[in-house]
């Protein structure tokens, strides 16, 4: 196809042709009128001409075009070689917008003269642009953009509260049923299955995996205004009758099923049951996670229908749609009602526990995320600022070197608002070519920090530029660089012009250099503030990368099983481990292999326990998990027995309801403060009911860090036990890791095929991973700092140089009077001392100032850490020295003759 | 002394490519391009400036005259057809008499005789 109509022609040829038509505007009026549409025409066949011929010719074509359309530009203007067409003057009574057409004109002709600081202001701006418009882009996918759900601000998520413990937690069938019956906020409440309970293993043609399912009740997807898009969901017979009835996602249909129209009806197997398929949800549906594969009814569960009758058991989350015109605050007082009555009626189980309404966006994003990310947006904004104002720098120096000629004009009539107005269309011009440059480094930005950013980033899979985002800040560049450009139009409508005239060649305006160096003193104190908050945040960083995670980390990989209960009952369950364990110890390359339910603690801190011997009102509530190992767990793990005795097969649930159990030492501290804990008792929950024993606490081992590297450790409880879904850790050779992961799957694979291994990885990546958030964070605030440091050392370099040359006669003379070359370096770092000092004491200010946003975001290491933010000054100062070092030797290096000579 | 006009002889080479992709009749201006570049082996290729800076340049002297497209041409494009007026044909002949005059000479010089 030929592209002669521009609409039909390559995105970057129709750029191409945007600026060249930009060009040919300049022409004499007569000449656009007659040739600019055809010209266009032209080009546009013939870039599809160069295209065919390659790359190289279509770029070189385009240069050649632009170069002969300026170059025509020029001598159509002046007339040259062409008779009778000296463009007739405008004269007085011209209209505003043709005067504001020949500003823009002018205003493109003199940055094309000047190529050195064109290039330079729409680099600078562009990489402010750019980067702020990444980092926007990815805050505005993860944390602002409204979900892909219908009305979704009517959605909410609702968590049953523990008053007393502030704390989240899962809601039961039966109070479900009750919030659904008695609340008059809500259209209607669906639930689905906590995700700690979701994944099954989907075996048949391929080797057994596990996939995130979600079991819901039936009106799940009308609450959230989404249907199947081939197929249906399941109805309320089938989740009373639980039937194997499955709707999958479109990824899963893809993937598994091949795509295929008539998959509806297959079945496939979970956890060694068939489940028919009867819909697939629309591609973009993700809820309540990005990997949820298959939505079945929950009451497919082994666990039902005892739950339906346990008022205590916790297990699902709650999503309501709110009625037309019930805001959040109205639906969180009526559900408060609901759960007092339901706390009077059922004390046993519903004390102390109210109800949290969280609208669905915000349950989605978390709360610290969108914090972070805007820390981030703030810093990427702060850059903006500092290129803003390294572009006002170059359009002052440009205006006092052009003193001399704006003087003149303005003595031969030119009005100086005439010549404000030309300069702001030039900072005009320049942002707008920053705008589009930097549009398109923002993709770059996007990209790059998709690439680095952590794996759980919510809804990282649907990032992608809005052009409504674009546009905002493609509009604010400009807008910005409006305003800065106030800055030396106003300093040029000022400009005296019998002073410029007298001055000579050094020519610039003493209010300009003053306001220069403000701007630097500025963009010191803003760069000031980023690299004290990068370097507190990289600080905190290599704080918590520097925590022992009290588990084996040479040689250690770590992998989750999924024993299917329905073949393996307790006797094969211990069978299974024994014969596990045995033969991996048999191996050789291992030393040892243990097994906890999960390494990491991923449930909710929420487990209560009474004390031996202390009222209920006496005893601590701090955040408290329960977790089973296997015996042997803490020597293979390398954990540390501090007192007591480890657990051992022994210890496995036998007859007796009590437990033995080994606790961390924070538990220690926390229940049993300055006493041995070992020997002391305890219980779960509240009460001591009739049919429980007494726990007894046999061991204590040193804390492991299983909230995380960067969080401090909670009250650990660890009983032996067997588990059908656990972490296997095996250790071996330093070094031998891959070998070691090697013999695990082989010998799992021997013992039952069946049987999927998922999340194989070395502890070093598992306790690498918890900090992916944090590294990230720091990355962008270095970059940050680094981008800014720079941007502000170009600003202050600038400053000096530009000031060196413009008193070359003032050192000519002081170096013909008799001072020494050493004075005068002297002399330009004293002078660049003083505006870095000035900006960092601004800048250490504003530090302290925004210390408490930051404070959250650190660990280990105060907001206004002197020794860090010392550092930061330091750093800052030797780079104000570099930046006034060459400027300083360039001074020296000044003839005395030659410049007086000069002029 | 006045300026010397681009369409004065001797012509630069955009003018007189031009010229003589017009010699064989009217042309538009993608067609002259075209053109020109077939003439010239590809050595010279016109951009949309300097095609139309030159066209215009050469309908203010009266050296070309536009037409209406031919009814074969007539592909709703609004393409301007331009064709020789007599004094583009004359000033072309001048040009290749000027040139054929240097290039005999040039042949007659002792240095790019055959031989050496």
């Amino acid at each position: 196809m030929r592209a002669n109509s521009i609409s039909e022609a390559p995105l970057a040829t129709r750029l191409m042709a945007t600026l060249l038509r930009r060009v040919w505007a300049t022409y004499p009026p007569g000449v656009v009128r007659r040739y600019a549409a055809e010209a266009e025409s032209v080009f546009l066949r013939q870039s599809a001409d160069a295209r065919a011929a390659g790359s190289g010719p279509l770029f070189r074509f385009w240069i050649r075009s632009f170069r002969d359309a300026t170059g025509a530009a020029f001598r159509l203007r002046r007339g040259s070689f062409l008779p009778g067409s000296i463009p007739a003057r405008r004269d007085g009574g011209a209209t505003s917008l043709s005067t504001i057409r020949d500003d823009v004109r002018a205003a493109f002709r003199s940055l094309l003269a000047a190529p050195m600081f064109t290039a330079a202001a729409i680099t600078i701006l562009a990489l402010g642009v750019g980067g702020s418009t990444g980092v926007f882009t990815l805050l505005h996918s993860v944390a602002l953009r409204p979900l892909p759900y219908e009305a979704p601000e009517e959605l909410a998520v609702l968590w049953t509260w523990e008053t007393q413990r502030e704390l989240p937690d899962g809601t039961s069938y039966l109070n479900w049923g009750d919030w659904q019956e008695r609340n008059s906020s809500f259209d209607d409440l669906a639930m689905y299955v906590r995700p700690e309970f979701t994944s099954l293993t989907l075996s048949g043609n391929q080797d057994p995996r596990r996939i995130e399912t979600s079991p819901v009740t039936q009106n799940f997807f009308d609450v959230l205004g989404v249907q199947p898009r081939l197929g249906r969901n399941f109805n309320v017979e089938e989740e009373l009758a639980a039937a194997a009835v499955v709707v999958v996602s479109d990824g899963f249909w893809r993937q598994e099923l091949a795509a295929d129209p008539d998959a509806l009806g297959s079945t496939i197997m979970l956890d060694d049951r068939a489940h028919e398929v009867i819909g697939v949800m629309p591609s973009g549906f993700r809820y309540p996670f990005a990997d949820t594969a298959v939505w079945l009814p929950h009451s497919l569960d082994t666990g039902w229908p005892e739950r339906e009758f346990s008022r205590g058991m916790d297990y699902f989350v709650v999503l309501g749609r709110l009625r037309d015109g019930v805001s959040f605050d109205v639906a969180q007082r009526d559900m408060n009602a609901v759960a007092r009555q339901l706390e009077t009626e059922y004390p046993d189980t519903n004390t102390n526990m109210g109800v949290r309404v969280v609208p669905l966006l915000r349950h989605v994003t978390g709360d610290s995320l969108p914090q972070a990310l805007w820390l981030l947006f703030g810093g990427t904004f702060f850059v903006l600022l500092i290129a803003a104002a390294n572009v006002a720098h170059l359009a002052l120096a440009r205006s006092a070197t052009r003193s001399r000629e704006l003087a003149i004009r303005a003595a031969i009539g030119a009005g100086g608002w005439r010549l404000a107005r030309q300069q702001a269309a030039e900072i005009g011009l320049v942002a707008a070519a920053a705008g589009v440059l930097g549009a398109g480094l923002s993709l770059g930005v996007l990209r790059a920090l998709i690439a680095v950013a952590p794996a759980d980033l919510p809804r990282l899979d649907q990032v992608g530029i809005d052009p409504m985002v674009l546009a905002a800040a493609w509009l604010g560049t400009v807008t910005l660089g409006l305003g800065f450009s106030l800055l030396p139009a106003w300093s040029a409508a000022r400009a005296d012009a019998a002073a410029a005239l007298r001055e000579g060649s050094r020519g610039a305006t003493h209010g300009g250099h003053r306001t220069r160096g403000a701007l630097v003193i500025a963009e010191v104190a803003l760069a000031m503030v980023l690299v004290s908050g990068a370097a507190l945040l990289l600080q905190s960083l290599a704080r918590a990368a520097d925590e022992a995670p009290g588990v084996a980390m040479d040689g250690a990989v770590i992998g989750r099983i999924n024993v299917p209960r329905d073949r393996y009952e307790r006797p094969e369950l211990s069978t299974f481990y024994s014969e596990l364990f045995q033969r991996l110890s048999s191996e050789p390359g291992i030393e040892s292999a243990g097994a906890i339910g999960s390494l990491l603690a991923f449930r909710i801190p929420d487990m209560s326990l009474s004390v031996e011997g202390l009222a209920p009102e006496d005893t601590p509530r701090p955040p408290t998990t329960g977790e089973n190992v296997f015996p042997g767990f803490f020597a293979t793990a390398g954990a540390t027995l501090l007192e007591g005795r480890a657990l051992t097969l022994s210890d496995l649930p036998g007859e007796s309801p009590a437990r033995q159990f080994v606790i961390n030492e924070t538990a220690a501290r926390t229940f049993w403060p300055g006493e041995s804990a070992v020997g002391k008792r305890f219980v779960w929950g509240d009460v001591l009911t009739p049919d429980r024993e007494w726990n007894e606490v046999i061991g204590v081992v040193a804390d492991l860090r299983r909230n995380g590297l960067d969080v401090a450790p909670v009250a650990d409880f660890y009983a032996a036990g067997l588990f059908h879904e656990g972490e296997i850790i095996v250790v071996g050779a330093p070094g031998a890791e891959e070998a070691t992961a090697g013999a695990f799957r082989r010998i799992m694979g021997e013992l039952d095929a069946r049987i999927p291994i998922s999340d194989l990885r070395t502890t070093v990546d598992l306790f690498g991973e918890s900090l992916a958030g944090r590294r990230f964070q720091s990355l962008l605030s270095g970059s940050f700092a680094g981008l800014a440091l720079l941007l502000s050392a170009a600003g202050l370099f600038g400053l000096l140089y530009e000031s060196v040359a413009r008193q070359r006669r003032e050192i000519g003379a002081r170096l013909a009077l008799g001072a020494r070359p050493s004075d005068l370096l002297q002399s330009v770092l004293f002078r660049a001392l003083g505006l870095t000092a000035a900006g960092i004491v601004l800048g250490l200010a504003g530090a302290v100032a925004l210390a408490d946003v930051l404070s959250g975001f650190l660990y280990g290491v105060g907001s206004t850490d002197p020794v860090t933010l010392v550092s930061a000054a330091a750093l800052m100062m030797v780079v104000g020295i570099l930046a006034s070092l060459t400027p300083g030797i360039r001074a020296t290096h000044v003839h005395p003759v030659e410049t007086l000579n000069s002029d | 002394m006045p300026r010397p006009r681009a369409t004065d002889p001797p012509l630069g080479p955009a003018v007189f490519h031009i010229l003589l992709a017009l010699g064989d009749g009217a042309l538009n201006g993608y067609q002259i391009t075209q053109q020109v570049a077939e003439n010239s082996n590809g050595a010279v290729t016109l951009s949309p400036a300097t095609l139309y800076e030159n066209l215009h340049r050469l309908a203010a002297a009266s050296l070309t005259a536009e037409i209406d497209p031919p009814a074969e041409e007539a592909d709703g494009r609004g393409q301007r057809f331009c064709e020789l007026s007599d004094a583009g044909v004359d000033l072309l002949r001048q040009e290749v008499e000027r040139l054929g005059r240097d290039l005999a000479v040039a042949r007659s010089v002792a240095a790019l005789k055959s031989g050496r």
